[in-house]
């Protein structure tokens, strides 16, 4: 981004001086006929957050961001934008901004007329429109761009006039739906950084629907992740990978080696001592009450390979896959009750020797290391 | 490799697909001479061959033209033929469109038997529909029965003489020439263009006006130089259910065949020719220049 560039944001920002809408979500739920493409759900999102939405295909994230944009009517709940509950509302009197997944631009229209529709639709002057193009146009570095048809762009050009003609009327919350999904991985690595820049020059509350973890990650300041139209867990990235409540949460976020539990032997407090359905007895820590029917959950990164007495849990297996990845080498070990396969990552470097297919090896991790999670 | 589909069924990317029409290859040159050697010995020779006729007719040069636009009853059907495609594009384009419309968003069973309302006549014959809207239309007729019987005219309607029948003809025959284009236009709009517009601050006319209408532009203009060119050629209904108004399809018959007056009957056929290839190519001009849309040839 150049010097120019970033003057004009700074100036955006100063003259917004605008703070993003509190969006809440009150039992907000959807069914097409018999189907449930959106089970009640609650939650609020803060006043010029960044809250990303993940969950597998199908599992409700665009049908949420259809109630809130308003062409998706819902089957029962509110949704309340400061304090205004907006579902009766058509879409056009919502004044929200839409990023849609293959950018929706008007084909008919060159880049600076799509991006000065939302304005024409206001009735802003033409000067003025005009004036506010420009400005969002070099935001976008896309400055010469104005007369090209959307089709003449490439696809992050593509993307880049979704957002400014998203963004043109300083809408209080933007709506994203997986806006980077069609782009290669650097230029998507790219615009995420882009993305997160413009948000801040806008200070807009951001709803952004995404199916790739890291880009979640990344850029969000909470998730939420959605599972068959429910929503299993929201919070910051790190407590969602830390602290995951379900086994779903602990898979779809980073990889997990995750143990169905047979019978919880003994609770104190935090620790707990587990048998897992192979047999396996297992030190874990649980924040809740401990139930049947769940899972210890153990990161890849936190298993020791060798020297491992020193661990609550210390099992030994046999190596039975070796993958290098750039940075790390992931092992898969096969446990001493045959049943359990373990992932384990360790950074990968010049004076560590890889250990061999079916080499013995000592596992084991800590008691901290090993959440057990409820549900399924 | 996976491909993301959204719910439209949209493939991202594959959206600029659809600006390349697909082109013969160079090396396939070869495969065009058969269709066309038969192309220029049954069509393009016997064609030239009229317009040759029509200058060379007792005496050579522009008498046959002259004859025709200095003659009223001649340079009168010329004109009416005009009017008349112009009366049967415009009439049906504004039945069509909302036709089109409630078909591009139909779904399942309802589309099935939308399409086939618009296919079968289609596919019926001209003849055969023209002589149903001469059961209906005459002056003894079904509409004319139903029309004095309750009342509310005291005389028959002469349909069948003062042209309207004829052009009533028409248009229903030419309605899925309309329908057919608009249609492909308009299940070509991206449903989510429409969404767009409507979270950009589009209120539904706006929406349509804005967004819809432009982008189903493409199929209307196909629509109507189909039907506008179709119209001013059509040689039955005007035969059948012209009466005293006739259309140059069918003077051009009466010349040749009845009068075997060739070389009018060719001035009369160049002169159709002449106006609805400068129609065409006009349109083709329009259409490279506004970039938008595609030729008539390419819509899918
Ligand atoms: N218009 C619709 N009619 C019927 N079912 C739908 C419709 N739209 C979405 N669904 C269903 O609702 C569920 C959630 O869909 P969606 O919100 O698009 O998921 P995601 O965006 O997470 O992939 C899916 O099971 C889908 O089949
Ligand atoms: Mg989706």
């Amino acid at each position: 981004m150049n010097q120019h560039l970033m003057a004009d944001i700074k100036r955006t920002a100063a003259s917004a001086d605008k703070i993003g809408a509190i969006v809440e979500f009150d039992q907000v739920a959807k069914s097409y006929g018999a189907v449930c493409a959106l089970q009640p759900t609650t939650f609020q999102v803060g006043a010029g957050e960044f809250f990303a939405v993940i969950g597998p295909s199908g599992s409700g994230k665009s049908t949420l961001l259809g109630i809130v944009a308003g062409f998706v009517p819902p089957t029962a709940g509110a949704i309340r934008v400061n304090g205004t509950d907006v579902v009766s509302l058509a879409p056009y009197k919502r004044n929200f901004g839409m990023v849609f997944q293959n950018y929706a631009l008007f084909p008919h229209m060159t880049v600076a007329e799509n991006i000065a529709f939302p304005l024409r639709m206001r009735g802003v002057s033409k000067a003025d429109t005009a004036e506010r193009v420009r400005r969002m146009l070099g935001m976008v570095r896309l400055a010469n761009y104005g007369e090209r048809r959307p089709m003449e762009l490439s696809g992050g050009q593509q993307q880049r006039v979704a957002l400014a003609r998203a963004a043109v009327y300083d809408p209080l919350l933007l709506l994203m739906d997986e806006p980077l999904g069609a782009l290669d991985k650097n230029l998507r690595e790219e615009m995420q950084e882009e993305i997160k820049k413009f948000q801040a020059a806008l200070g807009a509350t951001v709803i952004y629907v995404t199916h790739d973890q890291h880009e979640a990650a990344f850029m969000a300041d909470r998730i939420a992740i959605m599972r068959n139209g429910r929503l299993e867990q929201a919070a910051a990235p790190r407590e969602l990978y830390e602290r995951p409540l379900t086994p779903f949460v602990a898979s779809f976020l980073g990889e997990a080696t995750l143990l169905p539990v047979k019978e919880i032997l003994s609770q104190k407090g935090e620790e707990v001592v587990v048998k897992t359905d192979s047999g396996l007895k297992i030190c874990a820590t649980v924040r809740s009450i401990a139930q049947a029917g769940s899972s210890i959950c153990i990161r890849p990164e936190n298993v020791v390979l060798g020297a491992a007495s020193k661990c609550a849990n210390s099992f030994s297996g046999v190596i039975e896959e070796v993958l290098y990845t750039t940075g790390s080498i992931r092992y898969r070990v096969r446990l001493a009750d045959t049943q359990t396969l373990l992932t384990a990552r360790i950074p990968s470097h010049p004076d560590i020797a890889l250990l061999a297919h079916g080499e013995r090896v000592e596992v084991g991790w800590r008691r901290q290391d090993a959440l057990l999670v409820s549900g399924d | 490799m996976t491909q993301v589909v959204n719910e439209a069924g949209f493939v991202p990317g594959a959206a600029r697909a659809w600006r390349k029409p697909w082109r013969p290859g160079r090396g396939n040159g070869f495969l065009l001479i058969a269709p066309l050697t038969l192309l220029c010995a049954l069509f393009v020779v016997p064609l030239a061959l009229v317009v040759v006729r029509s200058f060379s007719g007792p005496q050579p040069g522009l008498a046959q033209y002259i004859e025709i636009v200095s003659n009223p009853s001649t340079a009168w059907v010329v004109l009416y033929t005009f009017w008349t495609a112009l009366l049967v594009t415009a009439a049906t384009l504004l039945l069509s469109y909302p036709v089109a419309f409630t078909i591009s968003r139909a779904k399942g069973r309802l589309l099935t038997v939308c399409l086939a309302m618009v296919l079968i006549p289609f596919w019926t014959s001209t003849v055969i529909r023209t002589y149903g809207w001469i059961v209906i239309l005459q002056r003894r007729g079904i509409l004319n029965d139903i029309l004095v019987g309750s009342g509310l005219i005291d005389q028959p309607l002469r349909l069948m003489n003062d042209g309207s029948g004829m052009q009533i003809a028409m248009i229903h025959i030419m309605l899925p020439f309309m329908i057919l284009p608009l249609l492909s236009a308009m299940r070509g709009i991206d449903a989510n263009l429409m969404r767009a517009a409507s979270v950009l601050g589009a209120n539904p006319l706006r929406q349509f006006v804005h967004v819809y209408l432009p982008m189903s532009l493409p199929g209307v203009s196909a629509g109507c130089v189909l039907v506008f060119i179709s119209s001013l050629g059509f040689y039955i209904t005007p035969a059948l259910l012209g009466g005293q108004r006739t259309m140059i399809a069918v003077l051009i018959e009466q010349q040749a065949s009845r009068l075997l007056n060739w070389p009018l009957a060719s001035a009369l056929a160049t002169i159709l020719l002449v106006l609805t290839s400068a129609l065409f190519i006009i349109y083709e001009r329009l259409m490279a220049r506004l970039g938008g849309g595609k030729p008539v040839g390419e819509v899918q």
